[in-house]
C-alpha cells in the first residue's frame, strides 16, 4: 500500500523506522498499563498506584490494585498480545494482509465446547480448560483435513476448510443457545462476545505469550521468505510443509489460550498487525514483537473503557473492540490495493 | 567443464498425460540452455522437477553427482535457483526486502549484515530498480516484479539458474539487458543457465544448447547449431516457419503470405 503522497519511503527513514516504532510501542504499552491500573470505580491516584505496586499495606485500595486491577490489566495485555501475534502469523500463513486468528475456526471450537459445558452444568473453573481443548480439537480437524503434500496448493484448501469448520461451529453454537434455559443465556452471550472480568491469573498467559513470541521470532527469518509464497520459500531452502505446520500450530495455540480465558474478542488480531505494517514495519522480525506490544496496548485500553464507561456495570470488551474495529477495518479495506 | 545437473531416464507426467519420456539431460558448467516447446509440453514441470519442487523417483536427477532428494533444502537452494513464471509480491514488503530474501540459504545468523544490504542494492542497480528499492512490491508492474526477482536470483547466486519465461513481461530493451546480465552472471566456468522461452530467435541467438519438448513424451537435446533448423521448429510447433538469414545466423519467422 502506498501511503498517500509518499510513494517512496526514503532508504534512511526505512532503516530508522523500526527503532522509532519500537520506542513508540514501548511508550504506548507502558502508558496503557498505567492508565488501566489507575482507572476504575474507586479513585486511586497515580502516585498511590506506584506505592501499592511496590509495597503492601493491606488497605482496600492496595487489595484492589494487587488482586483486581493489576491481574486483569496484565491479562488484558497478554490476551491482546497473543491475539495480535496469532493474527500476524495467520496473515503470513494465508499470505493475506487481512487474515485473522479466528478465520480458521479456532474460536468456534472453543466457544462450542464452553457452551456445551455450561449447558451440562460443568463448574466455571473447568470452562477455560474445556475451551482450550475445543480450540485444539478444531485445529487438529482443520489441519488433518487440509493437509497437502505440495507447497503450492495448500493455502486455499486450508482457508476453505477453516471457513467451513467455523460455519459448522457457529451452527452448533446456535443450536446450544436455542436448547439452553433462559437463565443461562446471559452468561453464555457474555462469553461469546469476549470478556475479561474473570481473567485474574495473568501468569500462565504471560508465559504462553513469551514462549509464543520467542518461537515466532525463531522462525521469523523463514517467515520473511514465506511472504512470497511457500513455493518460493521452498526454492530458498525453507521446508514449506514444516513451516506451514509450525505457523498453524503456533497461531492456533496462541488463539486457543486467549479464547480459553477471555472468549472470542474480535478485531485485535486482525487490525493490529495491519496497522503496524501500515506504519512501515513489514519485516517479520520487527512486525511480530511490535504487534504484541500494539495488540496488548489496544486490548488493555479497550478493557479499561469496557469496565468504566457504564460503571458500575461492565461491558463485554469484545463488543467494544468490534465497535472500534469494524469501521477501522472497513477504512483499511478501502485503502487496500489488489483485493 | 563439469556436470552440474544430470537427469537420467526422467519421465514426467501431469494430469495423467505423459509429457516427457526417459529424458536424458546433462547440463555442464559454462553452458546456456534454452527449453522450447508448445504450450503444455512440460517445460515448467521440468524446471520444477530440476529445482526439487516436483517430486521425482530417487536417483533420476543428480546434482554434482549426488541424488537431488538427498540434498537438504538450504544446500539445494545454494546450488539451484529458479525464477517462477508467476512470482508473488510480499505483504506490502519493499523491493529491497524481496531481494534480501535471496540471502536466506546462505545465512547462519538471525540479523541482516551491511554486506548483505550492499549485495542486494548492487543487484537492484544491475536490474535498474535502485530507485524503487523502498517501493511496496504490490505496486510494482509485472515487468518490475520480474526484474526484482532476477535481482533476488543474483543475490542467491546459485550454480545453476533456471528461469521460466523470464522475459514475457519485459519490453525489448529490458529483454536484451536481462539476457546480458544473466549471461554475465551465470554463463561462466563454474555456473550454468537454463531458460524457458517462447521466443525462438532470442533462444537460438543466446543459447549454446537447446532442449525441445514435443509434449507427447518425445524430446531432443543438443547443441543449438545442430538442433536449430527450420524443419525441427516447424515440427515442434506444428506450423511452417520460414528461415531468414541474418548477419550472425538464422532467424525464424512466419510467412504471412504463404
Amino acid at each position: 500500500m502506498v501511503i498517500s503522497g509518499t510513494p517512496d519511503r526514503g532508504p534512511r527513514l526505512f532503516q530508522r523506522l523500526p527503532r522509532r516504532l519500537a520506542l513508540l510501542a514501548l511508550l504506548l504499552s507502558l502508558s496503557s498499563l498505567l492508565i488501566s491500573i489507575g482507572t476504575g470505580s474507586s479513585d486511586i491516584s497515580l502516585s498511590e498506584v506506584f506505592t501499592y505496586l511496590v509495597s503492601d499495606d493491606g488497605s482496600t485500595s492496595d487489595r484492589i490494585i494487587d488482586q483486581l486491577r493489576l491481574p486483569r490489566t496484565l491479562s488484558a495485555f497478554a490476551v491482546g498480545g497473543m491475539l495480535a501475534l496469532a493474527g500476524a502469523l495467520m496473515q503470513v500463513l494465508l499470505r493475506n494482509p487481512l487474515g485473522d486468528p479466528y478465520v480458521l475456526g479456532v474460536s468456534g471450537g472453543a466457544s462450542s465446547a464452553v457452551l456445551a459445558g455450561m449447558l451440562l452444568g460443568i463448574p466455571t473453573l473447568w470452562l477455560s480448560p474445556i475451551a482450550f481443548i475445543g480450540a485444539l480439537l478444531s485445529t487438529v480437524i482443520v489441519f488433518t483435513l487440509a493437509r497437502s503434500r505440495t507447497a503450492d496448493s495448500g493455502s486455499t484448501r486450508l482457508l476453505l476448510t477453516g471457513i467451513i469448520m467455523a460455519a459448522g461451529w457457529s451452527a452448533l453454537i446456535s443450536l446450544t443457545l436455542s436448547l439452553s434455559p433462559a437463565m443461562q443465556l446471559p452468561g453464555m452471550l457474555f462469553w461469546l462476545m469476549g470478556d475479561l472480568s474473570d481473567a485474574l491469573s495473568p501468569a500462565p498467559l504471560l508465559a504462553v505469550l513469551t514462549v509464543g513470541l520467542a518461537a515466532s521470532l525463531w522462525i521469523a527469518p523463514q517467515l520473511n521468505v514465506a511472504l512470497y509464497g511457500l513455493e518460493q520459500a521452498s526454492l530458498l531452502g525453507v521446508n514449506p510443509l514444516r513451516l506451514r505446520m509450525q505457523l498453524f500450530l503456533l497461531a492456533s495455540l496462541l488463539t486457543a489460550a486467549a479464547v480459553a480465558v477471555a472468549g472470542a474478542i474480535g478485531f485485535v488480531g486482525l487490525i493490529t498487525p495491519h496497522l503496524v505494517r501500515l506504519l512501515g514495519a513489514t519485516d517479520q522480525r520487527h512486525l511480530l514483537p511490535l504487534s504484541v506490544l500494539g495488540g496488548g496496548s489496544l486490548l488493555t485500553l479497550a478493557d479499561t473503557a469496557a469496565r468504566t464507561v457504564i460503571a458500575p456495570m461492565q461491558l463485554p470488551v469484545g463488543v467494544l473492540t468490534a465497535v472500534i474495529g469494524v469501521p477501522l477495518f472497513l477504512l483499511l479495506l478501502q485503502r487496500e490495493k489488489g483485493l | 567443464m563439469s556436470t552440474l545437473i544430470h537427469a537420467q531416464e526422467l519421465t514426467l507426467a501431469r494430469g495423467g498425460r505423459c509429457l516427457v519420456r526417459d529424458l536424458d539431460l546433462q547440463i555442464n558448467t559454462g553452458e546456456c540452455w534454452a527449453v522450447l516447446g508448445p504450450n503444455g509440453s512440460g517445460k515448467t514441470t521440468l524446471l520444477k522437477a530440476l529445482a526439487g519442487l516436483v517430486a521425482v523417483p530417487p536417483g533420476k536427477i543428480t546434482l554434482c553427482g549426488r541424488s537431488l532428494e538427498q540434498i537438504g533444502g538450504r544446500e539445494r537452494a545454494r546450488s539451484i535457483g529458479l525464477v517462477l513464471q508467476q512470482g508473488q509480491p510480499g505483504l506490502h514488503n519493499s523491493t529491497l526486502e524481496l531481494v534480501m530474501s535471496g540471502h536466506h540459504p546462505h545465512r547462519r545468523h538471525w540479523w541482516d549484515t551491511p554486506g548483505e544490504y550492499q549485495a542486494a542494492r548492487d543487484a537492484l542497480r544491475e536490474v535498474g530498480l535502485d530507485s524503487q528499492a523502498e517501493q511496496d512490491t504490490q505496486t510494482l508492474s509485472g515487468g518490475e516484479l520480474r526484474r526484482a526477482e532476477i535481482a533476488r536470483l543474483l543475490v542467491q547466486s546459485p550454480a545453476i539458474a533456471l528461469l521460466d519465461e523470464p522475459f514475457n513481461h519485459l519490453d525489448i530493451g529490458q529483454q536484451v539487458g536481462m539476457i546480458r546480465l544473466l549471461r554475465k552472471h551465470f554463463v561462466r566456468e563454474d555456473k550454468a543457465l537454463l531458460l524457458v522461452s517462447h521466443d525462438l530467435n532470442l533462444a537460438t541467438q543466446v543459447a549454446s544448447h537447446c532442449l525441445l519438448l514435443q509434449g507427447d513424451g518425445r524430446w531432443s537435446a543438443g547443441a543449438t547449431a545442430e538442433l536449430a533448423a527450420g524443419a525441427a521448429f516447424s515440427e515442434l510447433f506444428q506450423f511452417p516457419l520460414h528461415e531468414y538469414r541474418g548477419p550472425n545466423g538464422s532467424y525464424w519467422g512466419i510467412d504471412w503470405e504463404g
